[in-house]
């Protein structure tokens, strides 16, 4: 970049954020090119205007060295245990597509954010192999010992330099300089010294490898409004299934978690209130994403993962952490619920002769749980929504999905509709029963 | 009213103290109510009766002082789960009638009566509701077993509280001004039910400011001011010619008040 900001008498500002988000930027004026490795794929160039290529690569796929049940792409293709292989891949990559379009459907893949999240999981077994560029698979190669390349690299792939569509004068400027230092070989000379210098990249500044981006454009056809709706809305309903399935696990352990912990503060011995009083306030006092990043990542790093665990470890993560996280405020709510039961009832209760757990479990609970619905309600919203942060951690539910194929199809606003009309669509009944419940309990004991 | 009294009385107080901070709000109590007896205890708010009663079945600490119902002795202090299994079997002899009923809201009028029976006395429920059913028979209530204790007035809810606490068959009755809170034909019906309760033979104290319900079915009436009795005796004597100028001025005030 300062070379061809050299050459360009242009000095370039250098902005950091998240990798998966610099499209967003480009489109909303936070950037005007966007450099870092960005590969040319049919769905980018939609909404953008590329360069010409200015590194050529290929995919390679990074394994165990001792994983005997892959050894080879025929492996990939027909795996000799009989267990579909469960491939890492960066999210809108070219191996991610690649991916798809060699093996659908004989892979399960997982989208990841990072390289070495998805390097640091085929180490620890939690995936079978991660599918990326050679200079990703060069950069990180000494990660672990115990990795791999996995049969020859396939496929090919550029990066180009993506800007606004309107940015045509800059994008031609830009292509000037990228042929001069492609031709003067500078460009060879600086990947070289970085060892990434590979005969593929022979092929940079050919007039077939130049125009690869108007070939790409020509075979694809842009969908939109219906259309691209009707071609999204399995794969979206499906990631909210899975905001479902995550909502409805997790929230049933929070409840129960919560009341427990909520018991524990009020009735139970002293010495365990300032645990829980604990356990409450760092759950409440830090970042679920935080929560999820600890449960997801650094865990097993700690403790040794059991190996039929490992598929399901994102999903288990996901529930646990979300669960864990609201625990921490359904306790608080319980809190009050229980405190807001006149005291007569339990004194009723007592003078009953009713034991002081018996007098808990069926007079003091239960009321207090008919007290708390409309919170407990409004906190199962919440925690609906806050699913979404469960895609850190590799979990693909609805927020996730909308990301993937808004940047796929580039039809942000009819995704992000359709997506929008989804969330609302499983919030809303919970609302109207939460109205409900509220309307038809028993409001205790009138004062 | 004659019952054959027994040679120990079914509740027994001796010198119960119970402070708040430096205010004595029972100085020293002493009080037994015989087998069958119907005791009454009246005296201005704040002499100390209301918490005389919580003492006896163990719902208020109390510093010093004995208190035993049938062969049950619990003495002030103690605590620990042999204490708390105590005072479970204290309470067990002894059901409480609150002034403010507390129904237990989230059940029905039925599986309030239940309670006792199916998680005190451990029986099947099948086997304890047609028992249930007929304690409510006798409060007068039958048709209102399923509804919930909302839908019921005041007197039908303190009518219920009642045959709540009869449910684990007690040995006696506490009564916490069992109609306070009840309007004059309210309070009437509550107070006739007691008095059947009384003809049944039942032990009963009862905190009250019903005077003519005193002076028509107890057998003995303690008047208690600054916590401590200070008179005791059959309600023709002590309601119409009081020893203690106070019983006197409590009962000038109750007759002001009417």
């Amino acid at each position: 970049m300062q070379v061809i900001g050299e050459r360009m008498a242009l000095r370039p500002t250098f902005v950091q954020c998240a990798w998966d988000k610099l499209p967003d930027l480009l489109r909303t004026g936070g950037l005007d090119v966007v450099v870092n490795g960005y590969e040319l794929t049919p769905d980018r160039i939609q909404s953008n205007i590329a360069t010409i290529p200015y590194f050529a690569f290929q995919l390679a796929l990074i394994g165990r060295k001792d994983d005997a049940t892959l050894r080879g792409w025929a492996d990939v293709g027909s795996p000799p245990d009989g267990r579909r292989k469960r491939i890492g891949v960066l999210l809108g990559t070219v191996a991610e597509q690649w991916l798809s379009a060699n093996y659908a459907g004989q892979v399960e893949t997982v989208a990841y954010a990072g390289i070495p999240q998805a390097l640091d999981h085929v180490a620890g077994g939690q995936l079978d192999a991660t599918f990326l560029d050679t200079p990703g698979a060069a950069f990180y190669k000494g990660r672990a010992p115990n990795l791999a390349l996995i049969g020859e690299p396939v496929g090919e792939g550029y990066y180009v330099i993506y800007l606004r569509p309107g940015d045509v004068p800059l994008r031609d400027e830009l292509d000037r300089v990228l042929h001069e230092i492609i031709r003067d070989g500078t460009v060879r000379g600086i990947y070289e010294a970085y060892g990434l210098w590979s005969p593929v990249q022979e092929l940079l500044g050919t007039p077939a490898v130049d125009r690869i981006a108007d070939r790409m454009l020509a075979a694809g056809r842009r969908l939109r409004g219906l259309e691209v709706i009707r071609a999204n809305l399995p794969v979206l309903l499906r990631a909210a299934a899975m905001t479902v399935i995550l909502a409805l696990l997790a929230m049933p352990l929070a409840m129960a978690l919560g009341l427990l912990i909520a018991l524990g503060r009020t009735f139970g011995p002293r010495w365990l209130r300032a645990p829980l009083t604990l356990y409450v306030e760092v759950l409440r006092g830090t970042p679920l994403l935080l929560q999820l990043y600890v449960i997801f990542f650094v865990l097993p790093s700690i403790v040794p993962l059991p190996q039929q665990l490992a598929p399901s470890y994102a999903l288990l993560s996901a529930v646990v952490g979300l669960g864990v996280n609201y625990s921490a405020y359904e306790a608080e709510i319980y809190r009050a619920g229980l405190l807001a039961v006149p005291s007569g009832q339990m004194e009723a209760a007592a003078a009953l002769g009713l034991t002081r757990s018996q007098a808990l479990r069926i007079i003091l609970v239960p009321q207090a749980l008919r007290i708390v619905v409309p919170p407990v309600a409004n906190d199962f919203i919440a925690l609906f929504k806050d699913t979404a942060v469960c895609s850190v951690i590799t979990v693909v539910e609805l927020s996730k999905r909308y990301s993937i194929v808004a940047n796929h199809t580039g039809a942000y606003l009819e995704i992000a509709a359709v997506t929008a009309l989804l969330y609302l669509a499983m919030s809303w009944p919970l609302s109207r029963l939460a109205r409900r419940l509220e309307r038809t309990l028993p409001r205790g004991e009138g004062r | 009213m004659t019952t054959a009294p027994c040679a120990a009385p079914m509740i027994e107080a001796l010198d119960i103290v119970q402070s708040y901070g430096p205010r004595r709000v029972l100085d020293g109590v002493s009080l037994a109510v015989q087998r069958g007896e119907v005791a009454a205890l009246v005296g201005a708010s704040g002499s100390g009766k209301s918490t005389l009663l919580r003492v006896l079945n163990g719902l208020e600490p109390f510093h010093s002082g004995t208190v035993r119902i049938g062969d049950l002795v619990h003495r002030g202090g103690g605590s620990g789960p042999e204490h708390e299994r105590l005072l479970v079997a204290l309470r067990r002899k002894a059901g409480m009638v609150f002034q403010q009923f507390h129904l237990f809201p989230h059940m029905s009028i039925l599986d309030n009566i239940l309670v006792g029976p199916v998680h005190v006395l451990g029986r099947p429920r099948d086997e304890a509701a047609p028992q249930a059913l007929e304690l409510l028979a006798r409060v007068g209530l039958k048709d209102r077993a399923t509804d919930r204790p909302e839908r019921l007035s005041g007197g039908e809810q303190q009518r219920v509280a009642i045959a709540r606490a009869l449910a684990v068959e007690p040995e006696v009755m506490l009564f916490d001004e069992p109609t306070s809170a009840l309007d004059p034909r309210r309070a009437a019906e509550v107070l006739a039910f007691m008095s059947d309760l009384a003809a049944a033979g039942q032990t009963m104290l009862v905190v009250t400011h019903a005077l003519n319900f005193v002076q028509r079915v107890a057998r003995t009436v303690h008047v208690m001011a600054d916590g401590r009795i200070i008179e005791s005796g059959p309600p023709t004597a002590v309601l119409q010619a009081p020893a203690d100028p106070r019983t006197h001025g409590f009962l000038a005030a109750e007759e002001a008040a009417r």
